[in-house]
């Protein structure tokens, strides 16, 4: 974390030339030599295969050959060209957007509310209890959902319609897909993402809560004062993070939510791409909207650096 | 000084020949088989030595059926018979589609044969040198195939040859008019309004809404009966389109002609009058609310839970979604009817003619030899013996010989029963269905149904009282280059405006009345007129052309 | 006087935020326990209630017959010692890998680290995708039907060594400095100092690691091509997506699929998820609380 502060380095350094200090840190190098090899093997050498999306690729081809046909950025143009192109986009950006709104600052709630509970079981228990929905399939959460939501006879409408209302159709409502595709992604993750704050309050110096309580400050000042500022940094690099994934929107639980008359806001970047790229084997196509798709996440990166390196001091790099 | 020059060359010459004979690839089948037999051996081996190949399948997408194994009977009995050792490599259904994707991109570790995803990969594959083009064997090592659907009168080498003229995956393929989705009656229901099994659109309408009408039909006093469901939205075009026309069956492409012309069905008449009478029965409370996202275990728990009136979905889920209904689990009898297969519908769409599209296509996932293999003129004879030697298609259609069938005094086929009356199970010996596509025969759809007199009966009905239609367009397979590119560029973008559209106007999410224009617009916009251009092309060039 | 003032003041909104507090965790357990009573009750009770819905939130009848026939399967074992492999190797090697990478950076005068950083970032966003991948770890490496093939290429995040790295950041800079004027080495400080102090974030990194393990099983559909190396994952997705939307395949028509089966699998959605989560379940909270006291510990020790 970079934080703007005076250090006085010993100036022992000055004057080593790029050389003398790869020597110098030649005990780094070697710590650092598993992830780097891990890096270059998984993550660069299979990077050519970007190279399909600027081509017409046929299955079974070697990447580069003679017999590849290059079309250059005909998939982009193609993609853009498409009648539904933006809302791809527009759907993919407002799950991502919302979630981060909602699900994101669930996770730190759910933290901080966790941190003051008092009575030790109680603390235990709640937290164990909220990482479990974690661990259940999506497959499974859609069914649950489908099951407590659905129009014909679902729990909740059975509720609706036993006060005077009429079944509402959940699933199958453009307007009530937002708010079930974020209802269930928090129920399913705010109690997981609170894992890595817990841990953040947790190590925070407990004297600084003892100084506090001299002061006369209450539970809540301490919360307000202490708790949150410190776990800030931590809070800042997920979010940064995470605006890094903000493009994308995995393709599961969204395909499995999808009942057509929904697609309007439904139908995301990912789920055509699962069309169009595994099912009708259009690999290329596919890549292609996948590289546009990471451009996009990068540049969103490097925008909330450059933002949260201005606001609060800290940043990712 | 001249000898060695000589030499050299001729060195030079033999090892340049070598090196080009080495080529894996094929150069040709070497006349007819040769499969080294010796004196004593069966006929029916392979070959002399006992060959290994290696196999790639998946599980199949449902347990009911064992994964393949060589500890099944069947596979036993086919390594006894063609003297070839099989090794098998059964992947997961899950994720499969990704595995033979990246398998066949990345081109390692490739097993003899596999079962791959659409023909149309098998084609880019092939082209690659990835996989065997079958097409000179054809002929010399496919005898047993060729024989048999010529007697069935199907041009089935049309289905599998690529524009170029390559063989490089085979489908399997469904004997036609079986095995079909069709609407299904509760037989319970029935017989309370004392109804019959309707013939016609009307006759179908009037039950519906007298099922409607006559409120607690399954008599536990909750108003949760549903008169009319299916699988998903897919599923309830297949069992009821035809009453207005449609000709799309299943995951065909929804194209038709007439006089010689290609449209497309999406946009047409029929397809309007259609959403319109089932967003009619939606808003009458007759159509599932929840059609939109239906699905087959959905369905299963509706009919268990005794909610439905009529479905429509494969043939034999009479029987087995039959067997959940509580009267079923009451009665403890499985042979029992508690659904009643229906009748194509006839209505003033069809010229008064109910018909089923008579189902001459491909089924199943391809199966293609790898260029990896060794033994590629064995691996084709394997594959030709599997599907259409007629002694193994008695095993994989009746079971065992001597346990589950045996051979009559004229040569014809008895079934044989388990002593305890016990249905008939053939499937976890590995006959039936097979984990490589395979051809559905009449015998293998219809197998243990005389078990159930009321399906045989109601089944036969359905084949000689409806039409069978040939669809009007030629099948995908005949589709050369520039009219796949613009499949490739369309296809899934028109389908997809398809898909969307028929849920709102179904369930009243836009009205069908008003928006239907805008719905056509989008089509175009999406490239439903280019698809259609494409279409026509291949039409003129084939049936067009005749 | 207002010493005592502000004890009273303080003990009431102090109370108030426990209500607050206890109201608001209430709400969130039963939120949370609700569909997973409902997982577990479909999973016990009797097949045709389940398969019926009539389960709401209490088991309907009682029957573990999901629970033999899971059992029955030699596939669960196979896969519960496969996954307890994977899982626990992998958390090591990740582990591992992670404070590795995440040292050398947090060392400001270190001259590979904006290369590295770089590296770091660039990769986060691009990726050659699942055949380049493939490629590689199949054709490149040899590690087809390799345990290493479920480890190896997930080995370590940006994410990860970021948050790592970030915190031993957080260390005060003066106790490394003086182990260097020392003349300790850095492998020295790293394996002396900053690994006993960084229990905290090792524990944060242990759990997602152990989970994200436990929980995977995608890289064994492509790199395993012998069964006895799947791990418990494949065998819950296959009972998962049976029937359900994603499940594509028109081998439905032939044959006839009998009831029982149907019914079963109707419920063994359900029981399966139970059988793979137990574990978790029951080693989670050890690992909270070694957490919590790892904390302690490292924050006593300033």
């Amino acid at each position: 974390m970079k934080t703007k502060t005076k250090t006085n380095e010993p100036q022992v350094k000055i004057g080593l030339n790029f050389w003398q200090k790869m020597a110098r840190d030649w005990q780094l190098w070697v710590l650092s030599l598993i992830p780097l090899l891990y890096l270059i093997l998984f993550r660069y050498l299979p990077m050519f295969g970007v190279v399909i999306s600027f081509q017409d690729y046929k299955m079974g081809a070697p990447f580069i050959g003679p017999k590849t046909e290059w079309v250059g950025f005909d998939h982009f143009i193609r993609f853009f060209k498409n009648p539904y192109c933006w809302r791809y986009i527009r759907n993919t950006l407002s799950l991502s957007v919302l979630s981060v709104i909602f699900i994101f600052p669930a996770g730190i709630f759910l933290a901080l509310v966790f941190n003051e509970i008092r009575i030790k079981k109680i603390q235990s228990a709640a937290t164990t209890i909220s990482i479990l929905p974690h661990f259940i399939s999506v497959v499974v959460i859609v069914a649950m959902l489908r099951n407590i939501f659905s129009v014909d006879g679902g729990l909740v409408n059975k509720v609706i319609v036993s006060m005077g209302g009429e079944a509402i159709d959940f699933m199958g409502a453009s307007e009530w897909f937002r708010p079930l595709y974020i209802g269930s992604g928090m129920w399913a993750g705010a109690g997981y993402a609170a894992i890595v704050y817990t841990a953040a309050i947790a190590g925070i110096d407990p004297s600084l809560y003892e100084a506090a309580k001299i002061d006369g400050a209450n539970r809540w000042r301490q919360l307000l004062n202490i708790t949150l500022p410190c776990i800030l940094p931590t809070i800042a690099t997920m979010l940064i993070l995470r605006i890094g994934s903000l493009m994308s929107v995995g393709y599961e639980k969204v395909l499995l939510m999808q009942t057509g008359s929904t697609n309007d806001v439904a139908d995301i970047l990912s789920t055509y791409t699962y069309r169009i790229g595994i099912l009708d084997g259009q690999s290329s196509y596919a890549s292609a909207i996948g590289l546009f798709n990471s451009v996009v996440n990068l540049i969103l990166v490097i925008s909330a650096n450059k933002v949260s390196a201005k606001l609060t001091e800290s940043s990712l790099w | 000084m001249k000898k060695r020059l000589f030499a050299l060359l001729m060195a030079a010459v033999m090892l340049l020949g070598l090196v080009a004979c080495a080529d894996t690839s094929d150069d040709g089948p070497s006349g007819n088989y040769n499969a080294n037999l010796q004196p004593g051996d069966p006929e029916t081996w392979l070959s002399h030595d006992k060959v290994t190949l290696t196999v790639l399948t998946n599980e199949g997408s449902s347990t009911e059926n064992p994964p393949a194994s060589n500890d099944l009977p069947f596979w036993k009995f086919l390594e006894e018979y063609t003297n070839v050792h099989i090794e098998w490599e059964v992947a997961s259904a899950v994720g499969y589609t990704e595995v033979v994707s990246t398998r066949l991109s990345a081109g390692v570790e490739l097993p003899d044969i596999m079962m791959i995803n659409t023909i149309g990969n098998g084609e880019k594959a092939g082209d690659n040198g990835v996989l065997v083009d079958m097409a000179p064997y054809w002929d010399t090592h496919f005898t047993n195939t060729n024989a048999y659907w010529d007697a069935q009168g199907v041009d089935f080498e049309s289905h599998i040859t690529t524009g170029d003229g390559n063989i490089y995956a085979l489908v399997g393929m469904a004997e036609p008019v079986e095995g079909h989705i069709t609407l299904m009656y509760n037989t319970d229901w029935l017989k309370t309004l004392n109804k019959e099994v309707p013939t016609t659109l009307d006759e179908f309408t009037d039950l519906l809404r007298a099922m409607k009408q006559a409120g607690d039909l399954n008599g536990n006093g909750v108003d949760d009966e549903i008169c009319f469901t299916a699988a998903g939205f897919a599923g309830l075009m297949d069992c009821i389109g035809t009453a207005f026309g449609l000709e799309q069956y299943e995951s065909w492409d929804a194209f038709a002609s007439k006089d010689g012309k290609v449209y497309s069905e999406y946009t047409s008449d029929n397809m309007r009058n259609f959403l319109e009478y089932l967003n009619e029965l939606f808003n009458e409370g007759i159509l599932d609310k929840e059609i939109a996202s239906m699905n087959a275990s959905f369905l299963a728990e509706k009919i268990a839970s005794d909610r439905v009136g009529v479905f429509g979905y494969y043939s034999s889920f009479a029987i087995s979604y039959g067997q959940l209904t509580p009267r079923a689990q009451k009665e403890k009898n499985p042979y029992g009817e508690y659904f009643t297969l229906g009748v194509a519908l006839a209505s003033k769409y069809n010229n008064n003619k109910g018909y089923f599209m008579r189902r001459e296509r491909a089924v199943g996932a391809p199966t293609a030899i790898t260029t990896e293999c060794d033994n590629v003129e064995l691996a084709c004879r394997w594959l030709d013996t599997l599907y259409a030697d007629p002694n193994v298609l008695n095993v994989r259609q009746y079971g065992i010989e001597g346990e589950d069938w045996k051979k009559g005094e004229n040569g014809e086929i008895e079934i044989l029963y388990p002593a305890d009356g016990s249905p008939r199970d053939i499937s976890s010996k590995g006959c039936g269905q097979i984990p490589l596509c395979h051809f559905q025969t009449v015998a293998q759809l219809t197998e243990g149904m005389d078990q159930y007199p009321w399906y045989q009966q109601q089944y036969e009905r359905m084949r000689t009282e409806s039409e069978w239609k040939t669809p009007t367009v030629p099948h995908l397979q005949l589709f050369q280059d520039e009219e796949k590119e613009i499949m490739s560029m369309y296809n899934v973008d028109v389908k997809g405006v398809f898909g969307e559209w028929r849920a709102k106007f179904v369930t009243n999410k836009s009205n069908i009345k008003t928006e239907w224009d805008k719905y056509l617009q989008e089509m175009k916009d999406m490239g439903s007129d280019e698809l259609t251009g494409a279409w026509q092309m291949v039409y003129d060039r084939t049936i067009g052309a005749q | 006087m207002s010493k005592n003032a502000n004890r009273i003041k303080g003990s009431k909104s102090d109370y108030v935020l426990d209500a607050i507090v206890l109201t608001i965790t209430a709400f969130v357990i039963i939120v949370t326990l609700y569909p997973l009573i409902y997982v577990v009750s479909m999973s016990i009770s009797d097949p045709l209630s389940a398969s019926r819905g009539e389960v709401i939130l209490f088991p309907k009848g009682f029957s573990i017959l999901s629970y033999k026939k899971a059992m029955a399967d030699d596939a669960i074992w196979q896969g519960y010692a496969n996954t307890v492999w994977y899982t626990v190797v992998g958390t090591i090697s990740s582990l591992a890998a992670t404070m590795l990478g995440a040292y050398p950076l947090s060392r400001k005068s270190f001259v590979g680290r904006k290369f590295f950083n770089t590296l770091l970032l660039v990769q986060m966003f691009f990726g050659g995708g699942m055949i380049p991948t493939y490629i590689v770890v199949v054709k490149v490496l040899g590690l087809y039907n390799s345990r290493w093939a479920m480890i190896l290429p997930a080995l370590t995040s940006a994410f990860n060594i970021f948050i790592a790295r970030n915190f031993i950041l957080s260390l005060p800079e003066e106790l490394l400095d003086c182990a260097k004027i020392d003349g300790a080495s850095e492998f020295r400080i790293f394996t002396n100092i900053i690994i006993p102090l960084s229990k905290s974030v090792m524990s944060v990194l242990t759990i997602y690691l152990a989970i994200g393990y436990w929980n995977s099983y995608f890289p064994s559909v492509l790199y395993h091509g012998d069964s006895s190396l799947h791990p418990l994952g494949m065998y819950v997705r296959k009972m998962v997506i049976q029937n359900s939307i994603l499940n594509m395949g028109d081998d439905a028509m032939g044959g006839m699929i009998s009831a029982e089966s149907l019914l079963s699998s109707l419920q063994l959605k359900y029981t399966v998820i139970v059988i793979a989560v137990l574990p978790l379940l029951l080693i989670y909270p050890f690992f909270s609380k070694y957490m919590k006291k790892g904390l302690m510990v490292g924050s006593i020790k300033g």
